[in-house]
């Protein structure tokens, strides 16, 4: 990958982050495209969205939420503009076609899970920036949908009537593996 | 950092830390070995912020470089961490797996 390009990669992560392991990341950068395991298209992708999970963490940990949605945004913003960047010298320097880093990124598959009770309270907490939708209700039919801006938690409350006992709660998102939910028995929920 | 905010990540925290279950590895090893185990390829990005969040965590360390790259171990409250999450893991399978049975029955 172009020196340059990674320079500017790697100086959107914080400080910390980038004195500690940027060395190693480069590395491991540059060895993962020349053995061919990674693209550098996609190589770039993966640099920008860590950084932008690397601030959030940052940001997050010291409570200052509101303030972390905005850096998101302004790294995101910077990762799109070295995503274009890096989209020139790609398409300069490889014969490959860009389609294939596009189906890379439409992965979506629904992660379903059983429930053991209506009543429930369930924490969801994604840590990918997005929009993550979370259905709950039958199989035959969804009874309340509600969608987050991740990263963040929310807590989904189940329906409480036995007529309404909710058969399954799907969550959506592009990378369902960043959603993370709690093994069952989920706690119920204290009524005021 | 603590072992809960750990938990509350995606697994990637596991593959790393069972990568490293039985003798110690630098980023690329980390990578194809996850790859042959899981069938999951980490970039550098999100091994890297995965790790750094196990080393804060304290259940996982880095050794002396060498050549100018760290290897990173388990440690032994790692050990006990991933322990208790695949054991977890495997009670959740076995309960899915024997609802799955009974439905299916």
């Amino acid at each position: 990958m172009n020196r340059h390009l990674l320079r500017a990669l790697l100086a959107l992560y914080p400080r910390a982050f980038r004195d500690r392991y940027g060395t190693e990341v480069a590395r491991l950068t540059d060895e993962l495209i020349s053995a061919g395991e990674i693209t550098p298209l996609l190589a770039v992708l993966n640099l920008a969205g860590g950084a932008a999970l690397e601030w959030g963490r940052v940001l997050t940990g010291s409570r200052r939420a509101a303030f972390a949605v905005s850096a998101a945004a302004v790294v995101a913003a910077a990762g799109s503009f070295v995503f274009a960047v890096a989209g020139i010298f790609y398409v300069a320097g490889h014969a490959r076609p860009p389609s294939r880093v596009a189906t890379a990124r439409s992965v979506s598959a629904p992660a379903a899970i059983a429930l053991p009770a209506a009543g429930c309270a369930v924490n969801v907490n994604s840590t990918v920036p997005g929009t993550v939708q979370i259905t709950v209700g039958t199989n035959s039919a969804a009874q309340s949908a509600q969608a987050i801006e991740a990263p963040g938690p929310v807590v989904i409350v189940l329906p409480g009537t036995p007529s309404a006992v909710p058969e399954r709660v799907q969550i959506s998102s592009a990378d369902p593996c960043a959603i993370k939910l709690p093994p069952p028995p989920w706690p119920p929920i204290v009524k005021g | 950092m603590t072992k809960d905010a750990v938990r509350g990540s995606s697994d990637r925290s596991i593959l790393i830390l069972t990568s490293l279950a039985d003798w110690p590895k630098h980023g690329y090893a980390l990578v194809k070995d996850i790859e042959g185990f899981a069938g999951v390829k980490l970039g550098p990005g999100t091994l890297y912020s995965a790790l750094a969040k196990l080393e804060q965590a304290g259940l996982v360390e880095a050794l002396p470089a060498e050549d100018r790259r760290h290897p990173y171990r388990i440690t032994a409250a790692g050990l006990e961490f991933l322990r208790e999450r695949l054991t977890e893991s495997a009670r959740i399978a076995e309960v899915g797996l024997r609802r799955i049975a009974v439905a299916s029955s």
